[in-house]
C-alpha cells in the first residue's frame, strides 16, 4: 500500500497562509472554517523540514461561540493510504502545530508566524532543491514572463504535448510519488483535457503582465505565479459541463532553463 | 360612526304650488282675508324637538384608577354644521385612531344624556336600545337621559368548555382567546326641529355599544425535555479496511433514564479493533463502560475503562409534563384533553427525526465509504405562560386586548452530525461535520396600548451553528471555495393578540463550490449540491 504525507488544516477564524519547507500550499480566508487535506510528500525533504504559517489577520472575537465551529488554526502532519479517503477524525497523525493563545494573551503582531520543525530520514532530492537561487531582477522577470506566455499559448491553442514538454521534472518526480508512471500521468491529463475541451467549451482567460504577481519562495529557488486579483492560478479558464479549470505552477531554474517543477 | 347632522325640516309645503287667489266669499267674508278653507290647509306647527349634545358614559368614567373620560360626547357645532366629539385617540402612532363605539367589560350600565336644544315634543327624545339577540327585545326608552344594563352573553364560558372535547386540543382551546364582543345598538332620536334661524339639527344619534367578556385566562406550558434518540449504522471499506459500525441511543426524560450502545468493528489484513461503549444514566448519574479488543499491526490495544458523570440537566428530565388553563384563577385544566398536545409534540419530534433517513439516503449512494449520522432532537421544551383577557383602556372609551407572555421555550432544537461518501468532481469524497438549529424564544412581554398598541408579533429566527467539511482521497484534494451552505432555517413566530404560535425549521441546501486539487492533472472548480432542501416541518403549535 502507497502512503502518502499530508497534512489535515482545519483553521478557523485567522487568514493565513501555510507552508511546507517554504512552498505555498494554501491559503484560508478569515471569515469561514477550512478544513482540506493536502497531500504535501513532493515538498519535503531528507532531513531537516519546517511547516509553517502566516497568520494575517484574526477575526474579531464574536459574541456567540459555537462549539461545533471553534476558532482553531491545527496543523497535523499525517501518512495514510493513497487513494482512499480517510474519514474525518480517523487521521493517522505523526506532528502538528496548534496555535491557541489563551484570552488574556495580547494579540500577535500581524503578520505573525508559526513554525515547527520536524526531521525525515534521507529520500529523494527534488529538482527544486538544486535549483539556481533566483532574484526578480528585470532581465529574470522578462525571461519568466516569456516562459510564461509560451505556456499561455500551449494552453490556449490546447497543445497540450507542448504543455508537457515544459513539465517534464513534475511528472517525473510526481508521478511515482502518486502512485502513477508519468506516460500514465500524460495520457490522464490529455484525457482530461480532452473532456474539459468537449464541444470547443475550452477558453482561457488572458495572460495580463501587469496582472501576475511572481512569489519566490523555497529559499528563492522557486516561483509561484499569482494572479493580483485573486492570488490565484495565473493559468486558468473556462471548460465543459460549467467547470472551471486552473493550472497552478511552480517554477524554477534547472541548468539554466525554466521548468515547471510542480 | 360619524353622523352628519340633519338639516332642519322645512315647513310642510301646502297643496299646490301657490296659494289660491282671494275670493269673495258667497258667504259675505271680507276681501283679502283668510278664508276659513285655506286656514285649515296650513301645515301644522311642529314644536322644536332637539338637543345639542349627548354623552355616553360607563359606570368606569371619571373614577380615580379606572377611565379618566367623564364621557364620550358628541355635540352640535351650528357654525361649522358639524357634529364634534371628544374622541380620545390612542398616543399609538401606528394607530393613532380609535373606534367610535363605546366599549365596555361585562357587566356594566350605559348612561345616554343629551342636553341642550331648543326642548322636545311631548314623549321625546327616544332611546331605542337593541341588544344581541341572544340578550333580549329591543326597548324604547323615553326622555333625555337613561341608563341601560349591558352585558355578555351570560353563559358564554360554559357553553364553549362544554364543546372543547368535541373540537379537540387546539380548536377547544382558541375559542377562548379574545372572543368576539356583544354589541349593542342605541339609537337616540329627536324630531330635528329647531327655530330659525338654526340651520342644522341634531335629530338623531345611533351608536354601538361593545361588551366584552371579563374573564382573565391563563394557559401554562411546562414541557420537559422528552426524549432523545438517534441511531447511526455503516459498514463499508475503508481502503483494505473492513468495518461495522452500530449505535443506539435511547434517552427517555420521563423516566429519567438514558442507555446507549455503539459497537466498532474494524478489521484489516493487519488489523483487528473491536470497540463496545456502553452507557448507561439515570436521574442520579451516568456511568459509561468502553471496551476495546483489538491489535494493529500486531501491537494490543485492548482496554476496558469506566467513566462516570453527573446528572443529566435536572432541567431536561423534568418529569413533571403540564398544561395548565385558568379562567380568572380557578383550574379548568382537567376540561382539557392535554395528551393531545403531548402527542403533537411527539409527531413534530418523530418529523424532526425523520432527518435521518434522509441522511441514510445519501449515505447509501457511496457504500464503500459508509456513513455515520447521529441527530439529536428537543421540540417544545420549556415553560410558556400567557396571560389574556379584555381591560378597559383608561384613557378612553376603547377595550383593548390584554396580554402578557412570559415564555422560555425551546420551540425545536436540532442537532445533525453527518459523515457520508459522494461523488465530487468525478472522485470520491466524504462530506462530514455537524450542523445545529435552535429556535428559542424568551422573554417577556406585556400588551401596552399607550406605548406600542395591540398589535404584537415576537418573530425568532433559528441560532445556527457548525460547519460542514469535504475531503477526499488521499493524493488529490479538495479545497472549498468559500464555504459549504447546509445548516438549519427557519423561523418561530408568536401573535400575542390572539396567541398564535406558528413554526417553521429546513434543514436547508447542502451546497458548496469546490476545486478538485490535482498535483498532475488541472484542477476543476465546480458548484455542486451535496444534497436538497428538505423542509423538516411548518406547524401552527397553538
Amino acid at each position: 500500500m502507497t502512503t502518502v504525507d499530508y497534512l489535515n488544516v482545519s483553521i478557523h477564524g485567522y487568514a493565513c497562509e501555510l507552508f511546507v519547507n517554504g512552498a505555498p500550499i494554501l491559503r484560508t480566508p478569515v471569515d469561514t472554517p477550512y478544513t482540506a487535506i493536502p497531500s504535501v510528500g513532493e515538498w519535503l525533504v531528507s532531513g531537516d523540514n519546517e511547516i509553517a504559517v502566516r497568520i494575517d489577520a484574526i477575526a474579531p472575537p464574536t459574541a456567540i461561540v459555537d462549539p461545533l465551529s471553534p476558532r482553531r488554526l491545527i496543523v497535523q502532519r499525517c501518512v495514510g493510504p493513497l487513494g482512499e479517503v480517510v474519514p474525518a477524525g480517523e487521521d493517522q497523525v505523526v506532528d502538528g502545530l496548534t496555535f491557541a493563545p489563551l484570552p488574556d494573551d495580547p494579540p500577535p503582531t500581524l503578520p505573525h508566524r508559526v513554525a515547527y520543525n520536524f526531521r525525515l530520514p534521507p529520500g529523494p532530492t527534488w529538482a527544486w532543491q538544486t535549483a539556481a537561487v533566483l532574484s526578480l531582477d528585470m532581465a529574470t522577470t522578462a525571461e519568466l514572463f516569456m516562459f510564461l506566455d509560451a505556456l499561455h499559448a500551449d494552453l490556449v491553442e490546447g497543445d497540450i504535448p507542448g504543455l508537457l514538454s515544459r513539465q517534464k521534472i513534475k511528472f517525473a518526480e510526481l508521478a511515482p510519488l502518486y502512485g502513477t508512471t508519468p506516460e500514465a500521468a500524460r495520457a490522464a491529463l490529455e484525457q482530461q483535457f480532452s473532456e474539459l475541451a468537449k464541444d470547443g467549451a475550452w477558453t482561457v482567460a488572458p495572460l495580463r503582465h501587469e496582472e501576475v504577481r511572481l512569489h519566490l519562495c523555497c529559499g528563492g529557488r522557486v516561483i509561484e505565479p499569482r494572479s493580483a486579483r485573486d492570488d490565484g492560478p495565473v493559468f486558468r479558464g473556462l471548460a465543459a459541463d460549467g467547470n472551471a479549470w486552473s493550472l497552478p505552477v511552480f517554477i524554477s531554474r534547472i541548468d539554466g532553463m525554466f521548468e515547471v517543477v510542480r | 360612526m360619524t353622523q352628519r347632522p340633519a338639516p332642519r325640516p322645512a315647513p310642510r309645503p301646502a297643496p299646490g304650488k301657490t296659494p289660491p287667489a282671494a275670493l269673495r266669499s258667497n258667504a259675505g267674508q271680507p276681501a283679502n282675508k283668510p278664508c276659513a278653507t285655506c286656514q285649515k290647509q296650513q301645515p301644522r306647527k311642529v314644536p322644536p324637538c332637539d338637543f345639542d349634545k349627548l354623552e355616553f358614559s360607563c359606570s368606569h368614567c371619571g373614577k380615580p384608577g379606572k377611565r379618566e373620560i367623564v364621557s364620550l360626547a358628541f355635540w352640535l357645532d351650528q357654525g361649522r354644521g358639524m357634529i364634534m366629539t371628544n374622541r380620545v385617540n390612542s398616543p399609538n402612532p401606528r394607530q393613532p385612531k380609535v373606534t367610535d363605539r363605546f366599549e365596555v367589560i361585562d357587566p356594566d350600565t350605559i348612561t345616554v344624556k343629551a342636553s341642550g336644544g331648543p326642548g322636545y315634543s311631548p314623549g321625546h327624545p327616544t332611546l331605542t336600545v337593541v341588544p344581541p339577540a341572544s340578550l333580549g327585545t329591543t326597548r324604547v326608552l323615553r326622555g333625555p337621559s337613561h341608563q341601560v344594563a349591558v352585558k355578555y352573553e351570560p353563559n358564554w364560558f360554559q357553553t364553549r368548555l362544554n364543546k372543547v372535547n368535541q373540537l379537540g386540543f387546539f380548536v377547544g382551546l382558541r375559542q377562548f382567546f379574545f372572543p368576539p364582543a356583544a354589541v349593542w345598538q342605541f339609537a337616540f332620536a329627536a324630531c330635528g326641529a329647531r327655530p330659525a334661524p338654526q340651520r342644522k339639527a341634531f335629530y338623531g344619534w345611533k351608536h354601538k355599544v361593545a361588551v366584552y367578556p371579563p374573564d382573565i385566562f391563563k394557559i401554562g406550558l411546562s414541557l420537559p425535555s422528552v426524549r432523545k434518540k438517534e441511531r447511526a449504522n455503516s459498514s463499508g471499506t475503508e481502503g483494505k479496511v473492513r468495518y461495522d459500525n452500530s449505535s443506539v441511543t435511547d434517552t427517555r426524560g420521563m423516566a429519567r433514564t438514558s442507555h446507549s450502545v455503539k459497537e466498532e468493528m474494524r478489521t484489516s489484513s493487519n488489523t483487528e479493533l473491536y470497540r463496545r461503549t456502553e452507557s448507561v444514566g439515570n436521574s442520579r448519574g451516568t456511568v459509561t463502560q468502553t471496551q476495546q479488543l483489538g491489535t494493529i499491526r500486531g501491537r494490543d490495544y485492548s482496554s476496558d475503562r469506566y467513566e462516570g458523570s453527573d446528572a443529566p440537566d435536572s432541567r431536561k428530565l423534568a418529569t413533571a409534563k403540564s398544561f395548565t388553563f385558568t379562567r380568572n384563577g380557578k383550574d379548568w385544566t382537567s376540561s382539557f384533553k392535554a395528551a393531545e398536545f403531548i402527542e403533537f409534540v411527539f409527531t413534530i419530534r418523530k418529523q424532526v427525526l425523520g432527518l435521518i433517513e434522509f441522511f441514510k439516503a445519501l449515505g447509501r449512494k457511496m457504500p464503500k465509504i459508509g456513513w455515520s449520522f447521529s441527530v439529536e432532537v428537543d421540540v417544545c421544551a420549556g415553560s410558556l405562560e400567557y396571560e389574556w383577557g379584555y381591560k378597559e383602556w383608561p384613557k378612553n372609551h376603547t377595550v383593548y386586548r390584554y396580554y402578557k407572555l412570559e415564555v422560555s421555550l425551546t420551540v425545536v432544537s436540532a442537532k445533525a452530525e453527518i459523515a457520508f461518501g459522494l461523488e465530487l468532481l468525478s472522485a470520491k469524497a466524504q462530506v462530514y461535520g455537524a450542523v445545529t438549529g435552535e429556535l428559542k424564544i424568551t422573554g417577556t412581554r406585556e400588551a401596552n396600548p399607550d406605548r406600542t398598541g395591540p398589535a404584537a408579533t415576537i418573530s425568532v429566527p433559528p441560532t445556527v451553528g457548525g460547519e460542514i467539511g469535504v475531503r477526499g482521497a488521499l493524493g488529490d484534494w479538495v479545497e472549498v471555495v468559500g464555504k459549504i451552505n447546509a445548516g438549519f432555517e427557519g423561523a418561530a413566530v408568536i401573535e400575542l393578540a390572539p396567541f398564535s404560535l406558528k413554526a417553521n425549521l429546513d434543514l436547508s441546501e447542502g451546497k458548496g463550490t469546490f476545486t478538485a486539487k490535482s498535483k498532475l492533472l488541472f484542477s476543476v472548480t465546480k458548484s455542486a449540491t451535496l444534497w436538497d432542501k428538505r423542509p423538516i416541518w411548518a406547524k401552527t403549535i397553538l
